[in-house]
């Protein structure tokens, strides 16, 4: 169908050339291969353009001021990336012998001329780019349409010193359609394990670069892909289990037409003989479209190892059962009781393999397996309360020893004593007074009594107009006592002396 | 979210593959599974592990079993499976087990507690005890009081020794064999030969070298030969 329209379009323009268009004097031209494509499979699409050579040679006018070989413009970004498809990196038209220089897009490159076209009694010099795209989803994937312009003129005159100046320019152009292309999925049958991604035909070989070593020594193993094909895009084998070999690394180097993996490699025994065949699988999309397995030819190796001088533990499958029953199910000698710790175990049925997977549930379970502690969590809930509990100890033990000291509750109990003793019916103030003194300051009740009451006030820190006062006090209530007459101070007077000193000589202590 | 949501069904879907593979008895397509699931991090890595311990051993490849017994021993400490499973390979491969102590009896036990709700027991322990030191002079309860805080104290720092101090790296021989050099140079004099599944504690490692140190002294095997526990 594309072609059909090709054609008319073709038709169209040797019949009815329309000035302006460019019809007449160029054609461009995208296309591929084919229209369906696998996933992955190389599409190259080419991009030609055809100009009419004596025409372009006599009328063509210059685009821009860039000294190029052809005077023209192909607009085309879906070069720059079509959705759904990765493009390569370099346009293909490059290392040619026979190319021109023009604009594409927005900038010069190169076209190679391909056969000339001749249409009608017209000659067509043709050019020819092309890129190649890698596909990278199923589905439908539309190349948009490309415009090449150009520019030319019918008459010139010839300016001594501007030469030759188009007086009618004429700006034209030609389009091509487009297209859409179908990539179809890889099938899910027949895909082999080996498969990981190459799509195309490709080539593989294994080289070593020592074939006789010693164990544990190292060396490169070296595969090469070549072909045609996603040569770049595929994974390649890791050999992390290679029966025999410990995998140091690996390093890959791609060109345009291989891929190098070099392996770091170390056989493990001496038992190792060759490097086995490698297989690698691809899918060829050309018909009958399948996958395909290759595999590398085996390397022989010479492994050197030390002679064996302990016993090699027994391969798998081959063990003294009775031996290993006693040594297991012992519970004398093992501390490690498998009878009594298997839940659920039969005394008879004693087991003697593997238990099974941990299956999904368990997984999930041991999503929230360990966690950890925080040190501000350990800090507050084994340290923090260490303080608080020293602090109320050290609390309790002072008051303890307070409530021990005879002085102490002397001194603590002298104002409610001096209260019962002055708040009965017939008070002996004196007494009292003399009391409360000697409770507060420590001494027997008989001693306050003399001249030195106040000095001992004084130094047990009450102030100096105080310990007088209390020191007078003392001595008139003593007087009224022995002399028969009244106290000349009432009982509030005295109580309201006894708080001042009671006050003072705790704040002293509490000083203390 | 949406990631984190396909990621999970993406783990699902791999688990659900390799424990149906392990039941066919494609034992290598299945280990290949599990270690996609373990290397893609989604999933709880412990049983991830186990099930690759089973997987080798499985395929015969005992050391290597030994060597995911021991790492999911970590994450999953007192799993009696898991403990069976180890004891039964290492038996199997030659490997002398040493029988449990009374105090590996104990953090074993300790160490089947998830940390958080470990130090929260112990806190309640020491609380008890900080009270009833408080409250009792003499006699029995205060005896016991002191225990409690001395029981709480003793768990609190093996908490703490495990959590953030934990000691000594070991790792498993997964080669057949391998010779103990006095450095790291294959040309050194060889002082002892270690056979697979044996595991050794690790003093010192380099990109291809790992110094060991056990009863013997110790020296320098090749890394490759061996699989770090952690």
């Amino acid at each position: 169908m594309r072609h059909l329209c090709r054609f008319l379009g073709l038709l169209v323009f040797l019949i009815l050339p329309s000035e302006g268009s460019g019809e007449e004097y160029a054609f461009l031209e995208v296309d591929t291969v084919q229209d369906a494509y696998f996933v992955q499979e190389p599409v190259r699409v080419r991009v030609r353009f055809g100009l009419d050579a004596e025409f372009f040679k006599a009328s063509s006018i210059p685009l821009f001021h860039r000294r190029l070989d052809l005077s023209v413009q192909v607009l085309a970004p879906w070069l720059k990336g079509i959705d759904g498809m990765v493009r390569e990196g370099q346009l293909e038209s490059r290392g040619g012998r026979d190319t021109r220089t023009f604009v594409l897009n927005d900038g010069p490159t190169v076209a190679r001329r391909i056969d000339d076209r001749r249409i009608g009694d017209r000659v067509f010099e043709v050019y020819e780019i092309s890129r190649r795209f890698w596909p990278s989803e199923p589905g439908e994937v539309i190349i948009p349409e490309s415009t090449l312009c150009f520019a030319f003129a019918t008459k010139f005159a010839d300016d001594f010193l501007n030469g030759r100046r188009p007086l009618d320019r004429k700006d034209a152009s030609v389009s091509d359609a487009g297209m859409s292309l179908t990539i179809h999925p890889l099938p899910d049958s027949g895909r082999p394990s080996e498969f990981t991604g190459a799509v195309g035909r490709f080539f593989v070989q294994a080289d070593a670069s020592s074939t006789v070593l010693d164990v544990g020594e190292s060396f490169k193993l070296v595969l090469t892909f070549e072909g045609e094909g996603n040569l770049a895009f595929f994974e390649t084998p890791e050999l992390m289990d290679l029966s025999g070999f410990h995998r140091y690394g690996k390093i890959e180097t791609k060109e345009a037409s291989k891929r190098t993996v070099t392996y770091d490699l170390a056989p493990l025994s001496g038992e190792v003989g060759e490097i086995p065949a490698i297989r690698f699988g691809f899918f060829d999309p050309r018909p009958p479209a399948a996958y395909q397995v290759i595999s590398t030819d085996p390397i022989p190796l010479t492994v050197t190892s030390l002679a064996g001088e302990f016993t090699d533990p027994p391969p798998h499958g081959e063990i003294d059962q009775s031996a290993l029953e006693s040594e297991l199910f012992s519970s004398e000698e093992d501390g490690f009781d498998l009878e009594e710790d298997i839940p659920s175990v039969e005394k008879e049925a004693v087991r003697r393999d593997i238990y099974d997977l941990k299956t999904g549930g368990e997984i999930a379970a041991g999503r929230a397996e360990r966690g950890g502690v925080s040190p501000v969590a350990f800090f507050l809930v084994i340290l923090a309360p260490w303080p608080f509990f020293a602090s109320f100890l050290i609390w309790r033990r002072g008051r303890s020893r307070g409530r021990m000291d005879p002085r102490r509750v002397r001194a603590l109990t002298a104002s409610s004593k001096f209260q019962e003793l002055a708040g009965g019916p017939d008070p002996d103030l004196a007494r009292a007074f003399a009391e409360f003194l000697a409770d507060r300051l420590g001494d027997p009740a008989a001693a306050m009594i003399s001249k030195n009451l106040a000095a001992k006030l004084i130094a047990a820190g009450v102030s100096e107009e105080l310990a007088d006062r209390a020191s007078e006090q003392l001595g008139r209530l003593v007087d009224a006592r022995y002399g028969g007459d009244a106290p000349t101070s009432g009982i509030d007077t005295i109580g309201a002396m006894v708080g001042e000193l009671d006050a003072s000589l705790a704040e002293r202590e509490g000083e203390l | 979210m949406i990631g984190i949501l396909l990621g999970l069904i993406v783990g699902v879907t791999s688990i659900c593959d390799a424990e149906c593979d392990y039941r066919d008895g494609r034992f290598a397509e299945s280990r290949r599974q599990f270690e996609k699931v373990l290397s893609s991090g989604e999933e709880a890595s412990g049983p991830i592990l186990y099930n690759l311990g089973n997987c080798s051993y499985r395929l015969g490849r005992l050391a290597d079993s030994i060597y995911y017994y021991r790492r999911a021993l970590i994450r999953l400490p007192g799993d009696r499976e898991l403990l069976f499973n180890l004891r039964l390979v290492e038996k199997e491969i030659g490997l002398e087990v040493a029988s449990d102590s009374h105090l590996s009896a104990i953090e074993t036990m300790l160490a089947a507690f998830p940390p958080g709700r470990l130090l929260g027991l112990l806190g309640i322990l020491q609380a008890f005890g900080l009270i009833g030191l408080v409250f009792f002079r003499n006699g029995w309860a205060r005896t016991g009081s002191i225990s409690l805080v001395l029981i709480a104290l003793s768990g609190a720092l093996w908490l703490a020794r495990t959590e953030w101090f934990p000691g000594r790296i070991d790792a498993v021989v997964i080669a057949d064999s391998v010779e103990v050099r006095a450095g790291p140079h294959p040309t050194l004099a060889v002082t002892d030969r270690l056979k697979a599944g044996r595991t050794v504690a690790v003093a010192e490692m380099s990109d291809r070298w790992v110094r060991i140190a056990d009863e013997d002294g110790g020296g320098w095997i090749p890394r490759f030969c061996v699989g770090v526990v952690d």
